[in-house]
């Protein structure tokens, strides 16, 4: 709850920063500049965008100690489609391949015959995921225009693999390594994917119908990874943070 | 168009604020280890066990049994338990047995400990019960043994019989070689029979205990230092055209021996299948499969000849992997009944296994090693001499159970069904016990002789 606060805050504060935005002088002068250039109200514009992605999951691991979930990088890409009713006002959607990567890490010791023996794993969770974001994209600014975007995305787990390791532990278990798909259990994944987008950009026109966006997206996942299967379960959702650089088409 | 935007906004973070609040609460705060887990109620040793099994049971993926339906029914059950002035030790143990009826992981073994007046013990073991229910007679090891050395055919056997070794106070399984005439003439067949995987562990003894005691080792494998088989062996024997490692009866014991007495009957590495470990708290959480190698010590079979494994419904654990291993050699056969079906390894120090793993055996491990030092003086010595003093207060619980889920080398589960052998030849006591004659045997010298 005290990160829901802290996020309504920051909400709030945003809020009221465009708004002391809007009051300026210079931005009551965009009805009149509408004539001059073109304007994309009542079109249709099409972009592409491609960057970074930084996902965690957030999963509980109690009394598995030294057992760690770490975010991972990764690339992502995407097309968008946006119709703009209103200048201050977009509707935007789009197709995104969104890879929701993590890694797991144990390193652990025991103690067997006085020895200490050091035991270490890691894995490297890669899954792949196509998202549609249905979003409402709030922009000001006279040409640089600055967005905030909010809504929410549905998807579906596309894909997956899984590579890692283990270092040996005596007699106990041999070092290996693996790489290899993930096979998904009908019984356990939920492939089903949606939650809350929200973010922030940046577009730059170039020309009338030709511009640059740069987006910062995060996606909030509100679906467990895992269906109910006992009745004491430990839900997992993605948390990614998009970085995007794309080109836009006004129709 | 300025309020508009604010009170869009303001919506908008107020909308997403409800909704960053919808994802559901992990109940995992509530889990605590088992194995440090303090339980001072029957109830509260119940959800102790019923959680632990259902985070560190590795078996979830095949097992049918209804584990929440099992904790609706039993939960009730413990909690009365609380609020009853008696519980027999009747109840008691019906409880706990019935909780774990039908379990797949045939190495499970529980105890569990409540204090009191007269203190109440329960043990379960649900795969003796399957064991119990199956149509197979599993062997006489004696009978089959007296049969062995009255043979016409045999021309030359050496034997340890295990029952001597508490004369050192050391475990020793018992070992037997003999040598049975082939189908033509000079031909020979070697044959080698323990009864555990222990002889790494007996060959430390070698300076100690008399030569007599490795005799049968040295004989199949023509070193009695454990290195697997040097040229010396009769199994190596030019003469010798087929092998009898005969495990029935064989109840298993450390992996460590696979590879000097078993792999050496390969002639390279061997998968002798998969392994995974529990991986998360879900029941279905598992590692990715591992490759479970077995590998070819450098002395080892030098020719490819056939190799049979005879086994029954008594080969458990470690003798079921070694049967796994020669039915995947190119000339390996498996000659005989099922096997026990505890294929899965163990380590049985929960700490090891529970702890690391997060699967495998839970609990208090000072309690299996009292049960072990003191179970043969009769449970009623161990409940009310040692387990009495010193779990007084505490409602301590052991579980033994495998630490790696284990299919074989084509992903078939072999937990709880056993190896199935390529010929079954089902054990007949009264053929035994009346003509002498071990038709399990005879079969896998036919085999030998005829490749058939």
């Amino acid at each position: 709850m005290k990160k829901n606060f802290l996020l309504l805050l920051t909400f709030l504060a945003l809020g009221f920063g465009l708004t002391a935005q809007t009051s300026t002088p210079q931005m009551q002068q965009t009805a009149g500049e509408e004539s001059d250039v073109f304007s994309p109200v009542g079109r249709w514009t099409l972009g592409v965008d491609a960057g970074l992605v930084f996902n965690t999951l957030d999963a509980g691991t109690a009394y598995m100690k030294n057992y760690t979930y770490m975010p991972r990088l990764s690339f992502s890409y995407g097309f968008n489609l946006r119709y703009q009713p209103y200048k201050w006002l977009a509707l935007r959607t789009g197709l995104y391949y969104i890879p929701k990567d993590y890694v797991l890490m144990q390193v652990d010791s025991i103690t067997i015959n006085d020895k200490i023996e050091v035991f270490a794993r890691g894995e490297m969770a890669q899954n792949g995921y196509l998202n549609v974001p249905f979003m409402a994209d709030l922009s000001i600014g006279k040409k640089v225009r600055y967005h905030l975007f909010l809504g929410g995305y549905m998807g579906y787990w596309l894909n997956g693999s899984r590579s890692g390791g283990a270092l040996p532990l005596m007699s106990v278990r041999d070092s290996y390594e693996y790489s290899e798909p993930y096979t998904f259990d009908k019984s356990r994944d939920n492939r089903f994917d949606a939650g809350l987008t929200y973010g922030l950009g940046i577009s730059i026109p170039c020309s009338k119908r030709v511009g640059i966006d740069v987006n910062m997206h995060w996606y909030y996942g509100l679906t467990d990874l895992q269906k109910r299967l006992s009745r004491q379960h430990n839900p997992q959702y993605n948390t990614s943070f998009l970085l995007l650089v794309g080109a836009t088409y006004t129709l | 168009m300025k309020y508009s935007l604010v009170k869009i906004v303001l919506f908008s973070s107020l909308f997403l604020f409800i909704m960053t609040s919808c994802r559901k609460e992990s109940t995992v705060s509530d889990f605590v280890n088992p194995n440090s887990r303090v339980c001072t109620t029957y109830a509260s040793q119940f959800e102790a066990v019923w959680q632990g099994m259902d985070q560190g049971y590795v078996f979830w993926g095949h097992d049918t049994v209804n584990w929440d339906e099992r904790y609706r029914t039993f939960k009730p059950v413990f909690d009365s338990f609380d609020h009853a002035s008696y519980v027999s030790q009747a109840a008691y143990q019906q409880a706990y047995t019935d909780l774990f009826e039908g379990l797949l992981d045939h190495h499970l073994f529980g105890i569990f400990y409540a204090p009191g007046n007269n203190g109440k013990f329960a043990m379960v073991s649900p795969g003796v019960n399957e064991y119990e229910h199956t149509t197979y007679s599993g062997a006489e090891m004696e009978k089959e043994l007296d049969a062995l050395q009255k043979r016409s055919d045999l021309v030359k056997y050496i034997g340890y019989d295990a029952t001597i070794n508490y004369t050192y106070g050391i475990s020793i399984p018992g070992t037997h070689f003999a040598l049975i005439k082939g189908k033509n003439a000079g031909e020979m067949i070697a044959y080698f029979r323990f009864t555990g995987f222990s002889l790494s562990e007996l060959l430390q003894y070698r300076y100690v205990l008399p030569s007599y005691v490795f005799a049968p080792i040295k004989a199949f494998y023509g070193t009695d230092e454990g290195y697997g088989i040097t040229p010396k062996g009769y199994a190596n024997n030019d003469s010798v055209v087929g092998i009898i490692i005969d495990l029935r009866g064989n109840g298993g014991g450390s992996t460590a021996d696979l590879q000097p007495f078993i792999g050496s009957l390969a002639q390279q590495h061997s998968v002798v299948g998969y392994t995974r470990v529990k991986d998360g708290f879900g029941r279905l959480d598992y590692s990715p499969w591992a490759e479970y190698m077995v590998y070819c010590p450098s002395n080892h079979l030098l020719k490819e000849k056939p190799v049979v494994a005879l086994v029954d419904i008594n080969s458990v654990s470690c003798a079921e992997l070694a049967t796994m291993l020669i039915k995947g050699l190119p000339q390996g056969k498996v000659i005989g009944e099922r096997t026990y079906g505890a294929i899965g390894a163990l380590l049985p120090n929960s700490t090891y296994s529970h702890d690391l793993f997060y699967s495998g055996c839970m609990g208090d491990y000072t309690m299996y090693e009292y049960y072990r030092q003191y179970i043969g003086e009769g449970v009623d010595y161990l409940v009310q001499h040692v387990y009495r003093s010193e779990y007084k207060g505490k409602y301590p619980f052991y579980i033994y159970t495998s630490t790696f889920n284990m299919v074989d080398k084509d992903y078939n589960q072999v937990e709880g069904v056993g190896v199935k052998p390529d010929i079954e030849v089902l054990f007949n006591r009264n053929r035994l016990w009346n003509e002498g004659l071990d038709i399990q045997l005879e079969r896998a010298l036919r085999y030998i002789k005829t490749g058939r």
